[in-house]
């Protein structure tokens, strides 16, 4: 497009630079052949023929080399030669009204004409009826010719320069002013071809100034945001979010230079009185230290997150209704042992079996039950003092049965004084402390199960040992994960549902401790857990002693 | 047999309440069951048993304020309440504690040896 409409220029310059060469060439045919017609009475002859000679040959050279009169550089070249051969002339005929002054004269207004200057026609015109005008009445009075004919020689070389300048100047100016309007069109067809690309797109995209002032938005963000117009608009005006406990965020706030992109899908924005959960995507675009432009992308995720919560809220559902069946199951089995105690050993040795795995079924949907409010991050602290020296005592005891069944010995040792007693969630306690108690138990087949109570100046560590079968170094960066089993699935010996120490590690860092698995140097696996001597979620503090307030004046 | 002591079960879950009655019985309890929170009151108030194995969720009334209105009459104010539920809330457990119930068993979490343990363990004590 470009090329094709600079070719255009070029091909106007040569039109008039060829229009020039052939008027040039007429009048100095005519002039030659005047000249030698009717010879004038004092004329150095040979000057004038050699000066029309060698205007001649260049008009030939020159307007038959594209090279040359394509040149725009040398588009003066011609004009500069007419010129000063056509005063040379003059002054030498030294002659009025001569076909050489007529001849610059016709030069400067085909210039005009062909560049389209009206303003030089204007001028040109107006200053050869003046100067005719004016040489006229000198020349009546003074009687000398030469004088007046080099004023007026002079002058119309002067305004065929400028005139010759300004029409090149202007041709470059519009070569450029073209050039210029191509590349505006291109750029407009672009950006309205991006525009159209992010129209199209379902995600809302919005681009705001340092202020938080738009100057960019899609038809997406106008409709996610049931608005009119974005653009001038302030970010505050239109796009206020709010987080989980309905509170206004900033979103000039919640990012700084460390974590320039920053996703968030927690945000919820008001539309008719109904909250819509937004995913957003925020892109700020920084100038040195200085943040110049943020960009944010955004979709409505409601209907997903909506899903995604009926899914896991179905599994939560589900595994609290299989609760009473299966301890109906569990109790009729537990039952029936009783009853048949003494009579057909064969029998009871099955229902065992059934019993067993009904107990192990109520452990999968106790845990799956677990797992589900460690993940929705609802798992509740209720505080309180707890001695963890009886709190372990009475773990040990219930595991006394299974322990004796497979001959091991399972032991506590306390190393702190025995009153000794932290705030902290009890139930939670127990559950982390009976789950490891209860691996080790599973996983060891003879020997010992020992655990002990120390402490240092900030926690209380409990370690459950045992000389069971260990687990392999390159096992022991994942068992933490969730459903995570050390053991083949189908060549498995105990039962299990790879959650228990997933619970562990998630409950114990819920009250402020870590869980490691120790280094074993010749048997078995330590697993050592730190709880905090003093228990610093301020916000289980503050909730806990509101519960207290309320039970205390409760109890009036 | 010489009875441990009597217990009454309401549960609106007959399975289970028959199923707790076999067990408690088999234990050397008296057992007596009622399948929703009134008739638990009546005979809890008639039969004045040692302790009481109390549902939450249950039709009619609901379980927190059987045991809110056990432990507000006089005549039934030093019988032990075990409250056994599917609820495993914190929210739930505290409140049952704050009415006055000696302990707080959820429903399958607690084998039921557990429960057997459980309900020796307080009767003992008295």
């Amino acid at each position: 497009m470009i090329k094709r409409k600079h070719n255009d220029v070029f091909l106007e310059l040569e039109k008039a630079q060829k229009l020039c060469g052939i008027v040039a060439e007429l009048v100095l045919f005519i002039l030659i052949v005047g000249i030698f017609l009717i010879p004038p009475p004092e004329i150095p002859r040979l000057q004038i023929l050699g000066i029309f000679a060698f205007v001649l040959i260049f008009t030939v050279v020159y307007y038959n080399l594209p090279r040359l009169y394509l040149n725009p550089r040398l588009a003066l070249l011609p004009d500069f030669v007419y010129l000063t051969g056509s005063a040379f002339a003059v002054m030498g005929l030294g002659k009025y009204g001569s076909f050489l002054l007529i001849y610059l004269y016709l030069l400067i207004m085909i210039d005009a004409y062909i560049f389209n200057l009206r303003q030089l026609l204007i001028v040109t015109v107006v200053s050869i009826i003046l100067l005719n005008v004016v040489s006229f009445f000198s020349w009546r009075g003074s009687g000398g010719v030469p004088f007046i004919i080099l004023i007026q020689t002079y002058s119309l070389i002067a305004i065929a320069t400028v005139s010759r300048i300004f029409a090149s100047f202007s041709l470059s100016m519009r070569d450029q002013k073209l050039q210029l309007e191509n590349l505006n069109k291109k750029i407009i067809a672009d950006k309205k071809e991006s525009l159209d690309l992010i129209d199209s797109l379902g995600d809302g995209i919005i681009s705001c100034d340092k202020d938080g002032k738009i100057f960019l938005h899609n038809k997406s963000a106008i409709e996610l945001l049931d608005t009119k117009d974005l653009s001038g608009r302030y970010l505050t005006d239109v796009f206020s979010l709010y987080d989980e406990d309905r509170i206004a965020i900033d979103l000039y706030k919640i990012f700084d230079e460390k974590s320039p992109k920053l996703i968030r899908s927690d945000l919820f924005f008001k539309k008719k009185n109904n909250w819509y959960r937004f995913y957003i995507h925020l892109n700020p675009v920084y100038q040195g230290r200085e943040m110049i432009t943020l960009i944010i992308l955004f979709r409505d995720i409601t209907r997903e997150k909506m899903l995604e919560e009926r899914s896991t809220e179905f599994v939560a559902v589900a595994s609290h209704e299989m609760r009473t069946p299966l301890a109906q199951i569990e109790g009729y089995l537990f039952l029936a042992l009783k009853q048949l105690e003494g009579v057909e050993p064969n029998i009871i040795e099955n229902v065992k079996c059934a019993h067993n795995s009904a107990v192990h079924l109520i452990n999968l949907t106790n845990d799956i039950l677990t797992v589900y409010n460690i993940d929705g991050k609802r798992i509740n602290v209720a505080l309180k003092k707890v001695n963890f020296g009886v709190v372990i005592s009475t773990i040990i005891k219930s595991f006394e049965t299974k322990a004796k069944e497979k001959h091991i010995e399972v032991s506590f040792k306390n190393k702190i004084s025995k009153d000794e007693a932290i705030v902290t969630d009890e139930s939670k306690i127990v559950q982390i402390l009976t789950n490891l108690i209860q691996n080790a138990v599973k996983f060891t087949d003879k020997g010992w199960v020992r655990v002990t109570l120390s402490e240092d100046p900030r926690n209380l560590i409990v370690d459950v040992s045992d000389s069971g079968i260990g687990i392999e170094s390159s096992a022991r960066s994942h068992i933490f994960e969730k459903f995570y089993r050390m053991e083949n699935w189908e060549t498995r010996k105990t039962q299990g549902t790879g959650l228990g120490l997933y619970i562990v590690k998630n409950l114990t860092e819920r009250l402020g401790g870590k869980v490691e698995c120790v280094l074993n140097k010749k048997i078995g696996t330590t697993f050592r857990v730190h709880f905090p001597k003093e228990y610093k979620n301020e916000e289980d503090i503050k909730k806990a002693s509101e519960e207290e307030l309320k039970n205390f004046i409760g109890s009036f | 047999m010489s009875k441990k002591g009597r217990v009454l079960v309401v549960d609106d879950d007959s399975g289970l309440c028959q199923l707790y009655k076999l067990t408690l019985e088999q234990e050397g309890y008296e057992v007596f069951t009622a399948n929703q929170g009134e008739e638990g009151l009546s005979r809890a108030v008639k039969l004045k048993p040692e302790l009481i194995l109390l549902d939450i969720m249950m039709p009619m009334i609901h379980g927190l304020n059987v045991l809110d209105i056990l432990k507000a009459t006089p005549e039934t104010k030093d019988i032990k309440i075990i409250v056994s539920s599917a609820l495993s809330d914190d929210e739930t457990k505290n409140k049952a504690k704050e009415f006055g119930a000696s302990d707080y068993i959820v429903k399958s979490q607690a084998t039921m040896a557990e429960v057997i343990a459980r309900i020796g363990g307080i009767l003992e004590k008295k």
